[in-house]
């Protein structure tokens, strides 16, 4: 039988974007480009809500990305990936971050399945959660006051994202699919769209639910 | 919180992550499209976007000055709490640093900035050279106290 052998070929150093690259593609920024931007970065602060915001807006989150950037936190390759897949990996990867922030309550069941899920061993068999070593604090009356008022806001978005298109079947339905943890291509052929109109039916949601999260975001 | 309170959080968040995936993915004349019909202008919208990247870059560099600047102060201070001897007379001084800089030229381009000679330091210039050099253990204070008497 003919020996293989796998070669390893040292991959070529790939350098991170310098100051002035990052301006220089600041600069080149687009209007498709600025509008994805601005659209993903909103999107973002509304899937965390607003106490994992605290009080930040999406333009504190496309900041937060440009200044870890520049820091040296996050590194942005221009010969692996462009500028604005890149910002917006970054902006989903910090809101996130902000999200993770929220306290964490042991005593909940969904806790203890997660924390089993993530749970490892060590050298000697032992099991090490995640969370050994991190301050632990179960919330408050007063966090679960508020717990209660975001996911009500949380809630009456839905609502009102849902009423919007009320009149549309099909969205409607593919919202109910999206809901249920459908994909795209799920849910074309449980209701048999074709690619195009459920590109189409997306397109019309996106725009619905983007003019609902303006308005609440006070643009 | 209840069970269909999490529910409900749940289902939105599912509804906004394929939204974000369809905003990532979808063709961007598609987008501005959209945003005129919605009465947006999307040369605005650029405009604002660019002009928070661009307030960040400028805050980092501010911070970045603000840094050197601490460092910068941090080192004069420490230059000035240490005693350092060097010769009573500023031509004794400037003559010292011309033997030093025609000893290691390479030090001369260190110390003197762009488009500026040695003939144009000034006497605080040339004692603060000096004491650096002290510091930096370039120099021997003890050979400088020599040569002084």
């Amino acid at each position: 039988m003919e020996a293989r052998f796998q070669l390893s070929v040292p991959a070529a150093e790939v350098k991170a974007a310098t100051q002035s690259e990052v301006i220089q593609a600041i600069e080149s920024l687009t209007d498709q480009d600025s509008e994805r931007l601005e659209q993903v970065a909103t999107n973002r602060i509304f899937r965390i809500g607003r106490r994992a915001a605290n009080g930040r807006t999406p333009e504190d989150l496309l900041q937060e990305a440009m200044t870890r950037t520049l820091d040296g936190q996050r590194h942005w390759y221009p010969e692996n990936v462009g500028f604005v897949p890149y910002l917006i990996g970054a902006v989903r990867s910090i809101a996130s971050e902000w999200a993770g922030h929220r306290y964490r309550n042991p005593d909940s069941p969904d806790y203890a399945a997660l924390e089993s899920q993530l749970i490892k061993e060590d050298e000697e068999g032992n099991p090490v959660s995640p969370f050994d070593g991190l301050t632990t604090r179960a919330p408050n009356a007063e966090d679960q006051m508020v717990e209660a008022e975001t996911e009500a806001e949380r809630q009456a978005l839905l609502r009102a994202i849902e009423q919007h298109l009320a009149q549309d079947e099909n969205a409607s339905y593919v919202l109910m699919g999206w809901q249920d943890g459908m994909d795209g291509p799920a849910i074309q052929e449980a209701f048999g769209f074709s690619e195009t109109t459920y590109r189409a039916i997306v397109r019309r949601i996106k725009r619905n639910s983007q003019k609902i999260m303006e308005e609440r975001h006070g643009r | 919180m209840d069970d269909k309170a999490k529910r409900g959080s749940e289902r939105l968040s599912r509804v906004l992550d394929r939204l974000a995936e369809y905003v990532q993915t979808s063709p961007g004349d598609e987008l501005l499209e959209d945003a005129r019909r919605e009465g947006r202008n999307p040369a605005q919208t650029t405009s604002r976007v660019k002009g928070l990247l661009r307030q960040a870059v400028k805050n980092y560099q501010q911070k970045q000055l603000e840094k050197a600047q601490l460092e910068y102060d941090r080192e004069v201070a420490a230059m000035k709490s240490r005693h350092v001897s060097l010769p009573k007379a500023p031509e004794k001084r400037r003559s010292l640093l011309a033997a030093i800089f025609s000893q290691e030229p390479q030090l001369q381009a260190a110390f003197t900035f762009q488009n500026r000679g040695f003939s144009e330091l000034t006497d605080q210039d040339v004692e603060n050279h000096l004491r650096k050099l002290v510091l930096l253990g370039v120099l021997d204070e003890n050979h400088l106290l020599k040569d002084d008497e």
